[in-house]
């Protein structure tokens, strides 16, 4: 099937490093995540393409099986992934930290919307951090509701 | 006009749907969060299209301006049918939608969207899935039956092995007797036809016993064994046996065959069975048939034009076949007939057998009568695909690939047979000019060539391949007799080697060995 959930993990001691591509959808399947005896979680969604209301389901269920002691960070969250975290009670587990993610910004000179990664702790207050071109230097304009957008930062820990 | 006030813009904003609040001209007052999120719009993109909603969503076969119109005009919730929409902010991406029209204060209509992308997915795969399950388990069904149809199948050929045993004994009995008493009878003219009966006894025991022997070959699954045929051969063999149906039958029926076709390589047993499973029921559907003769079978064998197939088709002048029987027509278990006149497996068996050899088994629309067509890869393609298979794909380093052209099925079955333990992929051809089309496009390592075929002589043969600067090794075969073209073409067309009908197997393999040793020593 095209754009298949891929799952690749690595581990080091105590730290599970789990990398997503592809799609999490009704078809996608979590079971080589099951029973991680691990500290750390961490879930990098660089590389997810497409996720729908089915497979946050089976996201939420998922994620309520590891156990409540477990560390879990997110990393590298996609505009997409951010809208369902924003829509969806349950995505970010309580106690979940979202270490990173991508945020639109526009650029009037080159008309482009440009995906540039976060961190979390550079979002103070629900504000859009200055971003700044690489190349050309202009201050590049956020391209969402910033209220709207980092409404997530709220479930998440420390916020 | 009423503007909207902050309050309904915050309830608007904790919908869980796409809301918008539309103008007069159906321009974009409001929207919230959602809608955004629903089409890949930032606010930037939806400030710039607020009066061209269009431009955010675009709609196929769904005029919106007119449903918009509608909408103002009745001054009542009207909801859209399902419609498809295509998002050009997001690669053009495809969604489902219902559209629900509410009027607001007087010139606003408030716009909710139902996105049910996810619940038609959802239930396109449910129906697909469902059939998919529904056919298996019809699978399984049928596949249940067969597996009973097989163990009854290998009880009934042991049960039957033992009388056929003394059924051909006593038969052969009588033979010796009616021998030993052919000059006491004095009519000659019985004698005879009780002497013809007792011979069509023995070749019906026969073939029986073939029979038997090849259901316990299938049902054991052993090796499929393959040779070199003739389909006219074939036909006529299977017309010999059904001659006894065919006198039986109440009407005149002749049997017409027109063949321009080549080999095949076919497991000649299974084939003709086939053949004969057809012609049965052309037979019976030509007895039962109400239209006046005279009446015929013709079989035509042909090839396409490439020659990659061999057809075969039989046209009766029976009723056909109805348009409500041809989708199952090959099924396990359909039958026309009455109880105990037909278990409705021959021509799913038939088919199956015809899938099994890379070929196919179906209807042609002919108002006439029924019009069934075989079709079979030629002997060439056949005897590539099998052979390469089976050890082409066996050794880490390349096989050697061995063509063989002659007209003569026996030769190139035995060659067949001979090469193929040796793990050699043999290709056999009957004629020069297929051949030369193969050799075209196919890496062959070495050629054995027949000195005297039809169309082109192993010499004309040769030239054509030489003038492509092709330097296969080349091997002709014949007789004795007609080494002196392989002495006369030694020099002039590179020919390696002579082998002499007939050979055994150590005399082919040790030429082929001989040669392919020779060009790997040129080529390094």
């Amino acid at each position: 099937m095209a754009n298949e959930l891929e799952i690749k993990k690595q581990k080091l001691d105590d730290h599970l490093i789990v990398e997503l591509y592809g799609n999490i959808d009704e078809d996608s399947n979590f079971e080589t995540l099951t029973k991680l005896d691990v500290k750390i979680i961490t879930f990098d969604f660089d590389g997810i393409k497409m996720i729908n209301s089915c497979g946050v389901r089976d996201w939420i269920q998922f994620i309520e099986k590891i156990p409540a002691d477990t560390k879990i960070i997110y990393k590298k969250c996609p505009q997409i992934v951010i809208e369902q975290i924003n829509m969806v009670h349950g995505f970010i587990r309580k106690g979940a930290k979202i270490d990173s993610f991508y945020a639109p910004y526009y650029s009037e000179d080159k008309d482009e919307v440009i995906k540039v990664l976060l961190k979390s702790e550079d979002v103070k207050k629900a504000k859009a951090p200055e971003i700044k071109d690489q190349e050309t230097g202009e201050v590049l304009e956020f391209d969402a509701i910033e209220a709207q957008y980092f409404n997530f930062l709220n479930q998440a820990e420390g916020q | 006009m009423t503007e909207i006030n902050d309050k309904e813009f915050k309830i608007l904003d904790t919908l869980f749907e796409a809301a918008l609040v539309l103008g007069k001209k159906g321009e974009i007052k409001y929207y919230n969060h959602h809608f955004s999120v629903l089409t890949h719009c930032s606010p930037r993109i939806i400030n710039k299209n607020r009066s061209a909603i269009t431009n955010i969503l675009q709609f196929s076969n769904f005029d919106f301006h007119e449903f918009f119109k509608s909408a103002q005009k009745s001054n009542q919730v009207i909801l859209s049918e399902e419609l498809k929409v295509s998002l050009p902010q997001s690669n053009n991406e495809e969604i489902d939608l219902v559209l629900k029209f509410t009027p607001m204060q007087e010139g606003h209509y408030l716009l909710t969207i139902n996105d049910i992308s996810i619940e038609k997915k959802l239930y396109r795969k449910y129906k697909d899935q469902l059939q998919e399950l529904k056919e298996t388990h019809a699978q399984i069904l049928q596949a249940d039956k067969l597996v009973t149809i097989g163990e009854l199948t290998a009880n009934i050929s042991h049960e039957i092995s033992n009388p056929l045993t003394i059924a051909s004994g006593n038969t052969e009995l009588i033979e010796v007797l009616l021998e030993d008493l052919s000059n006491d009878v004095q009519d000659k003219e019985s004698l005879e036809i009780i002497q013809t009966s007792v011979q069509d006894i023995k070749d019906s025991h026969q073939r029986i016993n073939d029979i038997i022997k090849n259901m316990k070959t299938f049902l054991h699954q052993s090796e499929d064994s393959k040779d070199f045929h003739k389909l006219e051969d074939v036909f006529n063999s299977a017309i010999t046996f059904i001659q006894n149906k065919l006198k039986r039958s109440p009407k005149d029926i002749n049997i017409e065959i027109q063949s321009s076709a080549k080999m095949t390589l076919i497991n000649k047993l299974k084939i003709e069975q086939v053949i004969i499973n057809l012609l049965k029921n052309s037979i019976d559907a030509i007895n039962e048939t109400s239209k006046p003769g005279p009446h015929k079978i013709q079989i035509n064998i042909s090839e396409t034009e490439n020659n990659n197939m061999v057809y075969f088709d039989i046209i009766d002048t029976g009723d056909g076949i109805q348009d409500s029987e041809k989708e199952t027509f090959f099924t396990p278990f359909f039958t026309t007939k009455e109880i105990g006149e037909g278990t409705g497996l021959g021509l799913a068996i038939s088919k199956k057998i015809m899938l099994a050899h890379k070929g196919d088994l179906y209807f042609i629309n002919n108002p006439h009568g029924a019009h069934i067509r075989g079709e079979l890869p030629n002997a060439e393609i056949m005897s590539f695909t099998e052979n390469e298979i089976l050890h082409g794909q066996a050794k880490e380093s390349k096989s050697i690939r061995v063509m063989a052209i002659d007209d003569d099925p026996k030769i190139l079955s035995l060659i067949n047979s001979q090469l193929g333990q040796e793990g050699y992929v043999f290709i056999g051809s009957s004629h020069p000019q297929d051949a030369l089309k193969i050799i075209q496009d196919l890496n062959v390592d070495v050629l054995l060539v027949d000195c005297i075929m039809p169309e082109l002589n192993s010499t004309q043969f040769t030239q054509e391949i030489r003038s492509w600067n092709k330097k296969i090794p080349i091997i002709y075969i014949s007789s004795v007799d007609n080494r002196r073209i392989y002495l006369e073409d030694k020099y002039k067309l590179n020919i390696t080697d002579f082998l002499e009908k007939p050979f055994n197997r150590e005399e082919l393999i040790k030429k082929i060995r001989q040669v392919v040793s020779q060009t790997k020593q040129e080529e390094e």
